[in-house]
């Protein structure tokens, strides 16, 4: 967890983060501050006991804390990976697996870094949330039956009659 | 328009008791548990044992002999369930599917569609009533009902396999909700109830089937939603 910083590092450290100044009698006991800078977390120990309320309060209003998100009702999309790209995923997604309506859609790759040993044929499960003002996805590993294999399967023993030639016209009578 | 709620909204599945339930729901419902923002079980290890996956909206309830999903929402949400989609669909539909695939799985008794509309009006209690018992009520029998009565009319419909409960009344506030057993959490649906008044209607449809799909959900709501129609018009 952090490191002790001198007083010149304190002042260095407050300009940086735009923080309010410190007085010199403030600088000399000990503070925990764990900063979210973005997708970096900074694990700084202050020696500030006294300004410790008044720089996580500050923080808190500057970056906007959410307690908890209420979101409309979410969609949430059966979908199984066709092919992984350098920056993107290309997925065949299950929009409606009643009347079986497939749409392919590409997402950045880093919505599936969490998912281990992703490969193409995965299956996945998109979750869709929207509210007012935002919207958001989340990517959910879809193994061990979260996402029903067979939907895809199906579809894919359909794919792999393609271009078979069943759409020809047989050339006479068949007698069976 | 005057604005719908739905603090309740239950639909349940009833099957054959599970003896391996605790092993179904360690091996079967735990993937599903990445999905939830909280799980509770109670009374593990025994045939008694209550599986809770508590959604943001939602929860979802599973027991030896039923899984049933419980909401409480507003209007728009609720008719956002019969949607592709849905989260009736994935992961209420998909988690009785991994059950339902169990070699211990037995077969499906009957489903129940379980839900509570209030539509909120701008008049105070006993207009309310006053119009009720005015609308409904003949001559001979609105006398009896005053103002601080609770009313309510109880129409019941068997079918072969079916049976349709469908009760309609003023609403008066939470305590109309608490004695229909809907003791909602949500804070702004309990905000947007309290204190209000309007009516209210609790229909319950109970139909024996053999298998279940979205489909069946969808035409149960369908249902639902053309009797509030008729008694409140389209929305």
């Amino acid at each position: 967890m952090g490191k002790a910083i001198e007083n010149k590092e304190i002042d260095t450290l407050i300009e940086l983060l735009e923080l309010p100044s410190a007085t010199s009698s403030e600088k000399t006991s000990t503070i925990d501050i764990m900063l979210v800078e973005k997708e970096q977390t900074i694990d700084v120990s202050l020696k500030n006991e006294a300004t410790e309320y008044y720089i996580a309060k500050e923080l808190f209003n500057s970056r906007g804390f959410i307690d908890a998100e209420l979101w409309e009702e979410p969609v949430n999309i059966p979908s199984q990976i066709i092919k992984i790209e350098k920056n993107h995923v290309v997925c065949n997604c299950a929009v409606d697996t009643e009347h079986r309506i497939f749409q392919s859609r590409i997402f950045k790759k880093k919505l599936f870094s969490h998912i281990a040993k992703l490969k193409e044929g995965s299956l996945v499960l998109i979750r869709l949330k929207e509210k007012p003002g935002s919207s958001r996805i989340d990517v959910v590993d879809g193994n061990n039956n979260v996402v029903d294999k067979k939907i895809f399967d199906q579809k894919n023993k359909w794919d792999s009659l393609r271009d078979k030639g069943l759409g020809k016209k047989a050339p006479g009578r068949i007698d069976l | 328009m005057p604005e719908i709620f739905i603090p309740a909204h239950q639909f349940e599945i009833r099957f054959k008791k599970l003896v391996n339930i605790n092993d179904i729901i360690s091996e079967k419902v735990a993937p599903f548990g990445k999905l939830a923002s909280d799980i509770t079980i109670e009374n593990e290890g025994t045939r008694n044992v209550i599986c809770n996956l508590v959604f943001e909206n939602y929860l979802i309830h599973l027991r030896w002999d039923r899984i049933l999903i419980r909401y409480e929402c507003n209007f728009e949400s609720f008719q956002s369930l019969s949607k592709a989609g849905s989260s009736i669909e994935t992961p209420f539909l998909r988690i009785f599917d991994t059950i339902k695939d169990d070699p211990g799985f037995g077969e499906i008794i009957d489903i129940l569609n379980f839900s509570l509309l209030v539509r909120l009006a701008g008049n105070n209690s006993k207009d309310e009533n006053k119009w009720f018992s005015d609308t409904f009520l003949k001559s001979t029998i609105s006398p009896f009902a005053n103002e601080k009565d609770d009313l309510a009319i109880t129409v019941e419909k068997n079918e072969k396999g079916k049976q349709t409960l469908f009760t309609f009344g003023p609403y008066q506030g939470i305590n109309d909700l608490t004695k229909r057993n809907a003791n909602p959490k949500n804070k702004d649906l309990i905000k947007s109830l309290d204190e209000k008044y309007g009516q209210m209607i609790d229909i319950r449809i109970n139909e024996k089937l053999n298998a279940m799909s979205f489909a069946k959900y969808k035409e149960t709501n369908s249902t639902i939603l053309g009797m509030m129609e008729k008694l409140w018009g389209k929305q």
